[in-house]
């Protein structure tokens, strides 16, 4: 029996069809869930647009809505608009004979929170709306979730979402695999009483409101449950939003903050959970391959590729999952391993062996080649003698004779991989230059790096600043399940996506263990629930100021910001000047980085920003611990920093000069254990050694060490 | 778990009720994705949907020319059976549909439309009735051999060209031939000759028509100057669409009482005390059994048919074929479970099929398509249990309408048999399992036709040998190949 | 009008000896238009008597009449219902010049029937499939022909082709090393097995092909000796096997075994040191030949052919083991062949 999308006894059927006569029901999509976890490949293209088992993610989404009988859809697409417009223009989904009108909407929104907020201003939604990514496989059978979300809000107006969730074991391979939801549900009312993201046999213990244990008899605690972002709403859901600008990601900024005051608001989100067909979300490159073996392997039936969603295809089935389109030529001697997907025109050399494999179309592939778990999309060509294991090469990649791609390796659009070249697991080649604002990728070729692609081959290694590095030493070299963290940039942390979370968390926790000599002292009394929360918070914070001061935007905003950050994840003033210190630190990094001298660099950054360490940071004379910390981490953050030593040394001259920090708050942290615990930090300080003793010595002498620094250039 | 087909009633019939408000275009889109996603499934009501949207879009046609229509419904036809081409009665209606079509524009071309317009109770002798003139009237016509002469004109475009322009040219030849033949048969002395001259001979006689001078391929026969036939479209253009809808209710009808029809001979094949096997819920075979049960006691053997079906056979086991029917929901009669009529049911799993079989006497089958030489898909464990049977010289009778029995020949059985969701068999919940291990579920099993003993159908019971001859007689041989996909 | 200088025989033999497309009952009709063509033939039953005359002549001295008998009735059949219509009087002559002038049509036609099989076959062999085949018959080999040209459109088609190759080198031989020489010229791999070794290999091959010189009326046909053998194997390995046959090689003929064929073979020889048995029957046959002869002119050579040679040897399968005959109007179950031939005599 194939899951059925109309579904639940005749009753509610007939009556849901009725309550959709009166008012269409409609969905919004978000074509870019606002973050990077599909760099390189979404430097170029939109994420909703790669292809999964050689149909576009997006058609999967949509198929989905239709099947829930869904009338309007509205399509948020974050880069790439243009791109994701172009694609619909040719696609049936536009066409009169469509089965939903579709609207595609261009925003800058930077967050899911942003859209919605959006979208209530443009009031295009007139009622209950159904709210998905546009990475959503699936054929939940909606009719009786909607239905019951119809009833419940008929008697209650403040129920104002239902969570549609799948039942899944405990280990699942479209999980995410170090970190899970957790609902706590009244099985009674189906209420989501209180929700937490739990890491499997870490989190020690859930914090759960006793007022919530008060008021409910009995409570489940499911950390079973596969969470797609498949949200029934009611447009108060976006009123909730507009109030809560803080509010960005659908769980743990919105579904949070609900809960949170239910005292006060006495709003109610309820679940709908489903133990019938299939549902995930292409949220990373692990979800990416666990899906397309899903799908392959027809546990998403009937959205198998036989099925064809796309006009032009033309799949069939053959013995073992193996799809073949129209065209395709086998050599005599190449072998089609199980579970395999050869898309139309595409031919495969003598000796080949294919197996687990997706091949897009008209790709080449050579002889004797062996693709074991490999993604191989359109137009690809894979030279002679190559072995491809869990990896993937994009559009119009060349991967010449010889080579091996190890697993996890990405190789992204038009990139050439010279002859008898060893990609291994944890590079990401890509040809387009990305820019570090926002994921939109500039046509400007960078320079191609030989190393990586061999000589003659085109493409380079994608930049990593110095977090993923750490990431990248953090990580198990390979396999495709880790790019997930590796594939996280720092254009990707400016959003707020629940998924994003769940990677800056991990590689956050990790970097604690890489350092957790600096921050011992700092960090040792928090518990492991907050520290995960400070952990977002820092990260999110800091990549938004950062981001902040690229655009050069006005300090009040920054600070504006950095505030509502605060409350939303109720962080502590130390956290906050963490932050502050590593922002501003990164980004002069960055300036030096791009050529800037240090001096130049420092005072560009500062002098427009001072508010920001004024309010960090209090002068009060006789309480310096904070000054110190914020030295401190100031410090620690340059250790990685090249020319981190001037830095700091421009820095504190500036911070004494404007007396953001007192004479004896540089004391102090002189004298602090902490700011010599390691070499490297003495190092860094190593330069700033003569200031901080001139400033001891005497505060009148400024235009000495003036020319100091004079020197020292 | 009752959600398991009621699922597919709304399907359809929402799907119905939306042919009446949408366009043609948009529901013929509707359908095919009702069809991809398998929201609609199952012979019975991929017939009963296709029916109707085709009743909607000839209704539609401003039919000036009926070779239009036929091509409009090739199209569509070959839209829908692209959509699934694993549901083969799909392709069935269609190819039906299109037979009708032709049926009446020669009608119209010879002088007795009469026959095959002739409005008929929907009882099967009746059908035979209405049914005789028209197979007569161009007997040979049917016959798989009737177009020899038209072939070579449609098969040469075949490999390279893409399917529609050489089903056209089909569609051309069988036009140019169609008109002719009741035109020698009216002429001759004796109507026998009329076949003849379509049959083997026809690569002789084929030529005749042309005049002695003319190099052949060029011209054509006297009797299809444009003009005249351009004047008979005329006169066709008023009440071709008319019959046509005629032919097409006629065929949902048939749809409606195909089992009422197939159980009229329920008491011919099932005796007092006998000891009858079946599987899956199928609404034949229930109403077959119960007509039987009315008047003898026998005992039923139902295999449970896990992992895809087992749901509803229980549920049907238990009160009535009501949840199985899969008919549309205006159509709920719901007649009470065998064992209310005095009928001891068994139910065993499928893995004891062997086991029991000795003592059966009779099992009884429902297809989900029987194909041109005689052999069936059906739900998966079918051919388990006819092997079983084999081996103890059981008779094996499956019911089937003829909507079911499909002109396509069986090039490569593998490719009709559709594989279903896994986690039927094993949850989906069990992650670190299906992540370990190769899950299948297939949900059909071919039956190869030498293990079948009689089939049943709504024009009575015939060997599985014989089956062509039905097949002949419901389909056009230009009709056969609709897609290059059905094959 | 016996007495005239038209042989048809001879013009048999030419005929299939210009054209080795030509399938020998479309060579009968050729031959008998042609007999037509050189006879003033002015009233129907004049012209139908004529035609059974040549008939008859072309069976009695060709040794294996059976697949032209094919030819032979349909065009006598054909006669008969076109030009016994009182309506269609008029008709004769028109009708006689068309089979005249348009001799060649026929053949055109029986060869596009060929391709449209050729056609067919495409559909019946998949990728990975071995085939097993024997012997030259033209259509079997123009279907895998085609089946190997497909594959580039149809994505590609790899099979393989078992041949079975009968031991004594003749004309037939040359036939199948040309499908072999086409086959491997078209990339595919092909295997020559003596017909001892069927049963050997029938294990790895998932389809037969068979060619037929005629498909009588029970579905059976009759072909090159060995053909059936193949058939009792495939059954006993439960291969399918497919008869490939255009349809005017329909032959009206019942045979209840093999001896019942109603040709002189000797296949089956028993010697002892006097030699052959069967005297007897070379003397009734010798003075039969002389029958011919006082009808015919100088038919001695027709005479001493009218025994079999072994390599032109044929045998009778049974329908039972034949799962299906494809025509050039799709396949057809053995039980449908009769209704055929039934469509044509009453």
């Amino acid at each position: 029996m194939p899951p059925k999308a109309k579904k639940g006894a005749p009753a509610q059927k007939s009556k849901t069809s009725e309550d959709e006569r009166e008012e269409p029901l409609q969905a919004v999509v978000f074509a870019d869930a606002f973050e990077t976890t599909f760099v390189p490949f979404t430097l170029e293209r939109p994420r909703c647009l790669l292809p999964l088992a050689n149909t576009p993610l997006i058609e999967y989404t949509f198929d989905f809505l239709a099947s829930a009988g869904v009338e309007e859809v509205f399509l948020y697409s974050g880069n790439h608009t243009d791109q994701v417009e172009e694609y619909f223009k040719k696609s049936k989904w536009t066409r009169p004979t469509a089965p939903f009108s579709l609207e595609i909407i261009r925003s800058n929104a930077r967050s899911v929170g942003d859209a919605m907020r959006d979208l209530d201003q443009k009031q295009l939604i007139t009622g209950d709306f159904i709210c998905v990514y546009g990475d959503v496989v699936a054929n939940l059978p909606m009719e009786t979730a909607i239905a019951a979300h119809r009833s419940r809000r008929e008697k209650d107006k403040k129920s104002i979402m239902t969570m549609v969730l799948r039942e899944a074991g405990e280990a699942h391979r479209t999980k995410s695999q170090n970190l899970c939801p957790c609902f706590v549900i009244d099985p009674v009312t189906e209420r989501c009483v209180h929700y937490e993201q739990v890491r499997p046999r870490q989190t020690p213990r859930l914090d759960i409101a006793e007022e919530v244990l008060k008021d409910h008899v009995e409570v489940e605690v499911r950390e079973d449950l596969v969470d797609c972002g498949i949200d029934i709403c009611t447009p108060e859901v976006l009123a909730q939003y507009t109030d809560n600008f803080d509010w960005q990601a659908p769980r743990r900024g919105f579904l949070y903050g609900v809960l949170k005051d239910f005292e006060t608001m006495q709003l109610s989100v309820h679940t709908h959970v489903t133990s019938e067909g299939y549902a995930a979300r292409v949220k990373n490159l692990q979800a990416f391959d666990a899906v397309s073996r899903d799908v392959v392997a027809r546990w998403a039936y009937p959205l198998c590729p036989d099925v064809n969603m796309v006009a032009d295809q033309t799949f069939q089935l053959g013995k073992g999952c193996v799809y073949k389109e129209d065209g395709v030529v086998l050599a005599r001697s190449s072998v089609l391993g199980r579970k395999s997907v050869l898309g139309k025109a595409t031919s495969v050399g003598e000796g080949s062996v294919i197996q687990e494999s997706v091949v897009g179309r008209r790709c080449v592939i050579g002889k004797r080649v062996r693709l074991d778990g490999a993604y191989i999309w359109d137009d690809a060509r894979i030279g002679d003698d190559t072995i491809v294991e869990r990896a993937i090469v994009a559009n119009e990649a060349a991967v010449g004779k010889g080579c091996h791609v190890h697993p996890g390796a990405l190789i992204s659009y038009g990139v050439r991989v010279a002859d008898g070249t060893v990609v291994n697991g944890s590079s990401r080649i890509t040809k387009a230059k990305r820019r570090r604002s926002s994921g939109a990728a500039q046509a400007g070729k960078a320079t191609t790096d030989p190393k990586i692609v061999g000589e003659g081959g085109e493409g380079y290694e994608l930049a990593v600043d110095d977090d993923e590095d750490e990431k990248l030493e953090s990580l198990a070299p390979g396999d495709i399940y880790n790019m997930s963290n590796a594939a996280l940039s720092d254009d990707s942390i400016s959003t707020l996506d629940s998924d994003d979370e769940h990677e800056s968390l991990d590689e956050d926790s990790k970097r604690r263990s890489s350092r957790s000599e600096s921050f011992a002292s700092i960090n040792s009394d928090e518990s492991g629930d907050t520290r995960r929360r400070a952990a977002d918070f820092h990260h999110e914070a800091t990549a938004s100021i950062v981001d902040a001061l690229q655009k050069n935007e006005d300090v009040n905003n920054i600070q504006l910001e950095l505030q509502a950050l605060k409350l939303s994840s109720n962080a502590e003033d130390k956290q906050v000047r963490r932050t502050v210190a590593v922002g501003l630190m990164k980004r002069i990094a960055g300036l030096v980085e791009s050529g800037t001298s240090p001096k130049d660099a420092v005072s560009k950054t500062l002098s427009p920003n001072k508010l920001l360490i004024q309010r960090s940071v209090s002068t009060n004379k006789e309480e310096f611990s904070e000054q110190v910390e914020f030295l401190l981490y100031m410090q620690t953050d340059l250790v990685h920093r090249q020319q981190g030593d001037k830095i700091l040394l421009f820095v504190c001259n500036v911070l004494a000069h404007d007396d953001l920090i007192e004479a004896e708050g540089f004391e102090q942290w002189w004298e602090d254990p902490r700011s010599s615990a390691t070499e490297e930090l003495a190092e860094v300080r190593k330069e700033t050694k003569q200031l901080v003793d001139v400033l001891v010595a005497s505060d009148d002498d400024d235009d000495e060490d003036e020319d100091e620094d004079d020197e020292s250039d | 778990m009752p959600a398991a087909t009621v699922g597919q009633t709304p399907s359809l019939s929402t799907f119905v009720k939306s042919l009446k408000t949408n366009s043609i275009e948009s529901s013929i889109e509707l359908l095919a994705s009702l069809l991809k996603r398998r929201q609609i499934k199952n012979s019975r009501q991929c017939a009963l949907a296709t029916a109707q949207l085709l009743l909607r879009v000839v209704a539609a046609e401003r039919i000036k020319d009926p070779q239009k229509l036929i091509d409009r419904i090739r199209d569509v036809g070959r839209r829908l059976v692209a959509a699934q081409p694993r549901e083969m009665a799909v392709g069935n209606i269609v190819r039906r549909i299109l037979g009708v079509v032709r049926e009446v524009i020669e009608s119209q071309a010879g002088d007795d439309g009469s026959g095959s317009s002739a409005p008929s109770t929907p009882t099967s002798p009746a059908h035979r009735q209405s049914k005789r003139p028209m197979i007569s009237h161009s007997f040979s016509s049917f016959t798989p051999l009737s177009h020899s002469a038209a072939m070579p004109y449609d098969m040469h475009p075949r490999p390279g060209t893409p399917m529609d322009s050489s089903a056209s040219t089909v569609d051309g030849m069988a036009d140019l031939a169609a008109p002719r033949r009741p035109g020698l048969a009216s002429s001759a002395s004796y109507a026998s000759t009329a076949p003849q001259n379509a049959s083997l001979l026809s690569f002789l006689e084929h030529p005749l028509g042309r005049s002695p001078a003319g190099t052949p391929p060029s011209r054509n026969s006297p009797r299809m100057t444009p003009v005249q036939s351009s004047t008979e479209l005329n006169k066709e253009k008023i009440d071709i669409k008319a019959e046509v809808i005629d032919g097409i209710k006629e065929l949902l009808d048939e749809l409606e009482v195909v089992d009422t029809q197939i159980a009229e001979s329920a008491l011919d094949h099932i005796h007092s005390n006998e000891t009858i096997l079946t599987t899956t819920s199928s609404q034949t075979v229930q109403k077959f059994l119960s007509t039987a049960a009315r008047k003898r006691k026998f005992t039923v053997i139902h295999a449970e048919a896990y992992p895809n079906d087992h749901e509803i056979t229980h549920a049907t086991i238990l009160n009535g074929g009501k949840k199985s029917s899969g008919e549309d929901e205006e159509a709920d009669e719901r007649w009470k479970p065998l064992t209310a009529l005095g009928i001891t049911v068994i139910l065993i799993p499928d893995t004891a099929v062997f086991a029991l079989m000795s003592r059966i006497n009779k099992v009884i089958l429902a297809p989900h398509t029987v194909l041109a030489n005689g052999s069936l898909l059906a739900a998966a464990g079918a051919s388990t249990i006819a092997l079983a049977a084999q081996a103890h010289h059981v008779p094996v009778v499956v019911l089937s309408g003829v909507y079911k029995l499909s002109p396509v020949y069986p090039f490569d059985t593998q490719e009709l048999i559709e594989y279903g969701d896994p986690g039927k068999v094993v949850p989906f919940e069990e992650g670190d399992f299906m992540s370990k291990i190769d899950v299948q579920n297939p949900l059909y099993d071919f039956v190869d036709a030498e293990l079948v003993s009689l089939y049943v159908t709504n024009l009575g019971g015939c060997a599985p040998s014989f089956l062509y001859r039905i097949v002949a007689d419901h389909y056009r041989v230009e009709d056969t190949d609709l897609s290059a996909k059905t094959g | 009008m016996a007495n005239e200088p038209f042989n048809i025989v001879s013009t048999y033999r030419r005929l299939l000896a210009e054209d080795e497309d030509l399938t020998m009952p479309v060579a009968a009709i050729e031959a008998l238009i042609q007999g037509l063509a050189n006879t003033p033939a002015s009233t129907v039953s004049e012209t139908l008597d004529l035609v059974s005359k040549l008939t008859a002549q072309l069976k009695q001295s060709i040794p294996n009449s059976i697949s032209l008998s094919a030819g032979t009735d349909l065009f006598q059949q054909y006669l008969i219902s076109n030009l016994q219509r009182p309506s269609d009087r008029g008709d004769f002559d028109q009708i006689r010049a068309h089979l005249v002038q348009n001799g060649k049509l026929f053949v055109e036609r029986a060869k596009a029937a060929r391709e449209t099989i050729a056609g067919f076959g495409r559909h019946f062999i998949r990728d990975g499939d071995v085939v097993l085949t024997n012997g030259g018959s033209r259509v079997v080999g123009s279907l895998l022909r085609s089946a190997a040209e497909s594959s580039n459109n149809r994505g590609s088609i790899r099979f393989k082709v078992i041949y079975v190759i009968s031991p004594n080198k003749t004309a037939m031989e040359d036939e199948s090393t040309a499908n072999i020489a086409a086959l491997r010229e078209r990339d595919i791999p092909v295997a020559t097995i003596p017909s001892t070794a069927v049963a050997y290999c029938i294990g790895q091959v998932t389809q037969c092909f068979v060619g037929a010189e005629g498909v009588v009326e029970n579905g059976g046909i009759v072909s090159r000796m060995g053909t059936y053998q193949i058939g009792m194997l495939a059954k006993a390995a439960g291969k399918p096997f497919y008869v490939v046959s255009e349809s005017h090689k329909f032959v009206r003929l019942y045979p209840i075994n093999q001896q019942d064929l109603g040709i002189e073979q000797d296949v089956v020889d028993f010697r002892t040191a006097k030699g052959s048995v069967k005297d007897d029957e070379g003397a009734e046959r010798s003075e039969r030949d002389e029958g011919v002869a006082d009808m015919e002119g100088k038919e001695g050579a027709g005479g001493k052919a009218a025994i079999c040679e072994p390599h032109e040897a044929v045998d009778y399968t049974p329908p039972h083991l034949i799962s299906g005959i494809i025509t050039e109007s799709g396949v057809l179950l053995p039980s449908a062949v009769s209704e055929e031939l039934i469509k044509i005599w009453f």
